[in-house]
């Protein structure tokens, strides 16, 4: 065996090389956007997740054992959810004056998030369990994985499907916001919530502020909205 | 179909709950220093900055899905694709129009 061989049987023995590993990707793929200005499309979620399953697929390691390191980076989840609620606190006076277009714009991307997905899923003749696990993509992936159980979909390939949407919202929302000649940051940063759950609120904490409070208001929102509402449209498919 | 892949669930009453204690602390004492200048402040801002860390181990995942993905192929991503920048628009100009029509103050 040799000297870097035994290293490495070594290190894979701790949960902590993927942890280390996580946090590396990260950093490269963090300094790369800014490096490119944070142009969308190096967006660091996109660059470490195929540097990281790049890693794994060379190293034949399995995703269960990964996620062994990964899970103290993936429960910080919770507390920042919870710390939303600080950038909400700081910008309170903006969005008190906003309630009414909250509520409307909510509604309506809410509708439009489920109908378009699943209406054009349907149109391409996907059976119905894929398009109960397509329904709930747009709302953070606790959320959809409990809508999509719920109606007898797969929850995990609900996860798969939640996180792709999350990157293509990323992605999307800045070029397309400026093709509209929308320069509102409330309404751009709660587009980026709406549609794109969580990686949209951190696409648009990187651009502004206000944009990430909106974003934040609108990624909590729509997980209470989406869960009342699809299981009422897709009674109404079945 | 592998099983391990957690999430934790959505902590948004949490979230409430901190709001409505700043809230009542910032009607309490006006002149506390905000909130950003605070322990909690700073760990939050450091959180929100690098919330796209977070994202990585749940979305190192989906290599285990690309088949399942691949097997639904055209549709689902068309599907993904275009709903995601409908959804954008949407949302975006209703609430664009929505505001407009409150500052003018002759909302129909």
């Amino acid at each position: 065996m040799s000297d870097a061989s035994r290293l490495w049987v070594y290190l894979a023995a701790s949960p902590l090389l993927w942890l280390a590993m996580t946090l590396l990707a990260y950093a490269i793929a963090d300094r790369l956007s800014l490096a490119a200005k944070r142009h969308p499309l190096v967006n660091p979620v996109l660059i470490a997740v195929a540097a990281l399953s790049a890693m794994l697929w060379a190293s034949g390691t399995p995703y269960a054992t990964y996620f062994e390191g990964a899970q103290f980076v993936h429960f910080l989840l919770g507390p920042a959810t919870v710390a939303l609620a600080i950038p909400l606190h700081r910008n309170w006076p903006v969005v008190r004056t906003a309630i009414v277009p909250i509520l409307a714009a909510l509604g309506a991307g809410s509708l439009t998030a489920v109908i378009s997905a699943v209406g054009i899923a349907w149109a391409f003749g996907a059976p119905y369990d894929v398009l109960a696990s397509l329904a709930p993509k747009s709302v953070t992936a606790a959320i959809a994985m409990g809508i999509s159980e719920g109606l007898g979909g797969n929850p995990s390939l609900t996860a798969a499907l939640v996180i792709t949407t999350g990157v293509l919202g990323a992605i999307m929302v800045t070029p397309m916001m400026n093709a509209m000649g929308l320069t509102d940051y409330r309404a751009r940063g709660f587009a980026a919530g709406v549609a794109s759950h969580g990686i949209g609120t951190a696409r648009a904490f990187q651009v502004d502020p206000v944009a990430g409070t909106f974003a934040g208001i609108a990624l909590g929102l729509n997980g209470l909205i989406t869960a009342l509402i699809v299981p009422a449209l897709m009674a109404w498919l079945r | 179909m592998p099983a391990a892949w957690p999430f934790v669930w959505c902590p948004c009453p949490t979230r409430a709950l901190l709001f409505a204690a700043l809230q009542v602390r910032a009607r309490l004492r006006p002149d506390a220093p905000g909130v950003e200048s605070l322990p909690l402040g700073a760990v939050a801002t450091f959180l929100l900055a690098n919330l796209s860390l977070l994202f990585v181990p749940a979305g190192a995942g989906i290599t285990s899905h690309a088949a399942t993905l691949a097997e639904h192929g055209v549709g689902l991503i068309t599907a993904l694709v275009l709903s995601t920048a409908v959804t954008l628009a949407v949302t975006a100009l209703v609430f664009v129009k929505v505001a407009g029509l409150g500052r003018r103050g002759d909302a129909p």
